[in-house]
């Protein structure tokens, strides 16, 4: 009897040294090493190429806030402005994303098609922290889409059976072509050079329509959880990935998730 | 007697004894039922404590990383460390030129020629000519509807988004109906592309204007269902306001629609 107590003690000292050992790896993989490895990713084609000038940069004034204010104004309009003259070359649909004019718009080749005023957004600290010089290479390309969720169908699609006969056409029901009008505008986009675009309608949704509210929470949650146990089980730090929100009326997030093509190209331009 | 007395002195030791015993008994039942419960309780709340402690380490992993998070730039892209370097005294003056440069490229894009624009979410449109907005109004748009009549015989009814040209402008245009109009109705299809019974004059209104792939923007006669998305995938408009898109666009206008 006394050696089974002696077992039942090493079993819960043991018990509780994995529990506590799976606690310290899931910090350390998931939040220090991911925010002490976190780089924002420049793509290849700006660095070295002379978009940005470096090897003009001939260093020999200082310079006041007011100097230092305008210079990072000045490279963040011609990134964003850089941003959509590759998306010209595009001919579906784009976005254009200002956080500084607080607009978002809807481009085809340099004509903006549809636009509308950004409500509120947040920027990920990532962000914030990093150099502005940085930053506007990293923006002075468009980012593409890589996947997407959605609280609402990208096509509301209403299904009909054909009628056999004229008396069973007539007597058909005729389908409500704005039922999912109520319904919650909400939709993510996760982009390429590690970046998460979250669209939020600024609107409280109705109360007895927040199932696809909870679907898309759910969604999100799922494969976030996923991800890291992927990560987890195969002892690799899983990858901070920076965020916006950005919140729309209702009206607005509908109509820019449904015109954006799948693989959409995103330009973004970030407050000063 | 005293035997009697005896007995009976002797019998109520016992069955104070007996008392005694069953009041230890249930103490030591009482007191290993405490600790089983308790032992259950531990056993329960432990795995639960520990799932609940995953959860909280799930939920709050992304503010976590935001408080944490530190920038380790790369060495091999150079910065605008503003406090600790000097700028180059051209270095402004040449994004100024730089930016005037990409702006004025970019203002070429601008569309100056008449071209149509149909947000079919909001089933609205606006018509641009000379870079001046000249109309908005609704119209109609696809209705999403998927007419399934068995087998591979399946409609979508939606209109194309993307960047569209105007291909071809007609008056009094008469409508060509397809397999689709009959089936919907429940009516037989003509066997022959071309029969009598598949055209219907009037329907389309005054003018249509073709953007392709046998997408029109016409007229309507339900004028109560316009501002709804209602149609096989055209756009409908009202007579003032098609008349005014069909007199400003030409042939090869574009037409925006998302």
């Amino acid at each position: 009897m006394p050696d089974t107590r002696k077992d039942l003690v090493w079993i819960k000292r043991i018990a509780l040294l994995i529990a506590a050992g799976l606690l310290i790896y899931f910090i350390i993989m998931t939040v220090i090493i991911p925010v002490s490895r976190f780089n924002i990713e420049i793509p290849e084609k700006i660095t070295g190429k002379d978009n940005f000038n470096y090897s003009d940069l001939n260093w020999q004034l200082k310079v006041g806030d007011s100097v230092k204010n305008k210079t990072i104004a000045l490279l963040s309009q011609e990134a964003f402005l850089l941003s959509r003259l590759v998306m010209t070359k595009s001919d579906s649909i784009s976005l254009a994303v200002s956080l500084q004019d607080s607009s978002i718009s809807l481009v085809v080749q340099g004509v903006t098609i549809y636009s509308a005023k950004i409500q509120a957004f947040w920027i990920s600290n990532a962000i914030k922290k990093t150099d502005s010089f940085i930053l506007a290479q990293w923006l002075s390309l468009p980012f593409t889409v890589n996947t997407h969720f959605s609280s609402i169908p990208k096509v509301p699609v209403l299904y009909k059976k054909a009628p056999k006969d004229t008396i069973e056409a007539m007597n058909q029901l005729e389908l409500d072509p704005m039922k999912d009008d109520l319904d919650p505008v909400y939709f993510s986009m996760n982009l390429d050079r590690k970046l998460f675009l979250r669209f939020e309608q600024a609107e409280k949704p109705v109360k007895g329509n927040i199932k696809q509210l909870k679907a898309y929470k759910r969604q999100l949650k799922t494969t976030y959880r996923k991800e890291i146990f992927y990560h987890l089980l195969r002892f690799s730090p899983i990858e901070f990935v920076p965020e916006i929100k950005i919140v729309l009326d209702k009206k607005a997030a509908r109509v820019i998730y449904r015109a954006l093509p799948v693989d959409a190209f995103v330009a973004i331009q970030l407050p000063e | 007697m005293e035997t009697l007395s005896e007995f009976k002195l002797w019998y109520l030791n016992l069955l104070k004894f007996l008392n005694k015993e069953k009041e230890t008994e249930n103490v030591e039942k009482i007191g290993e039922s405490k600790s089983f419960l308790i032992r259950i309780l531990v056993y329960v709340s432990v795995p639960v404590l520990f799932y609940l402690l995953w959860i909280v380490m799930f939920s709050s992993l992304p503010f976590m990383q935001e408080t944490f998070i530190k920038i380790n730039q790369s060495p091999n892209y150079p910065t605008l460390a503003f406090d600790t370097n000097p700028i180059p005294s051209d270095f402004l003056f040449n994004v100024e030129k730089r930016l005037k440069k990409l702006n004025n490229i970019y203002s070429k894009f601008s569309n100056r020629l008449p071209f149509l624009i149909v947000n079919t979410s909001d089933n609205t449109f606006t018509l641009f000519n000379n870079g001046k907005l000249v109309r908005e109004g609704i119209c109609s748009t696809g209705s999403f509807v998927l007419l399934d009549a068995g087998g591979e015989k399946k409609w979508m009814f939606e209109t194309p988004k993307g960047m569209m040209h105007i291909q071809g402008k007609t008056e009094s245009p008469v409508w060509r109906k397809p397999d689709w109009a009959f089936i919907e109705e429940g009516l037989p299809v003509p066997k022959h592309a071309n029969s009598y019974e598949r055209y219907e004059s009037g329907v389309l209104g005054d003018y249509a204007l073709s953007i392709g792939n046998g997408y029109l923007i016409h007229g309507t006669l339900y004028k109560r269902l316009l501002g709804m998305p209602v149609t096989h995938g055209c756009v409908r408009m009202d007579d003032a306001n098609l008349e005014q898109v069909f007199r400003t666009l030409r042939v090869g206008s574009k037409v925006y629609i998302f």
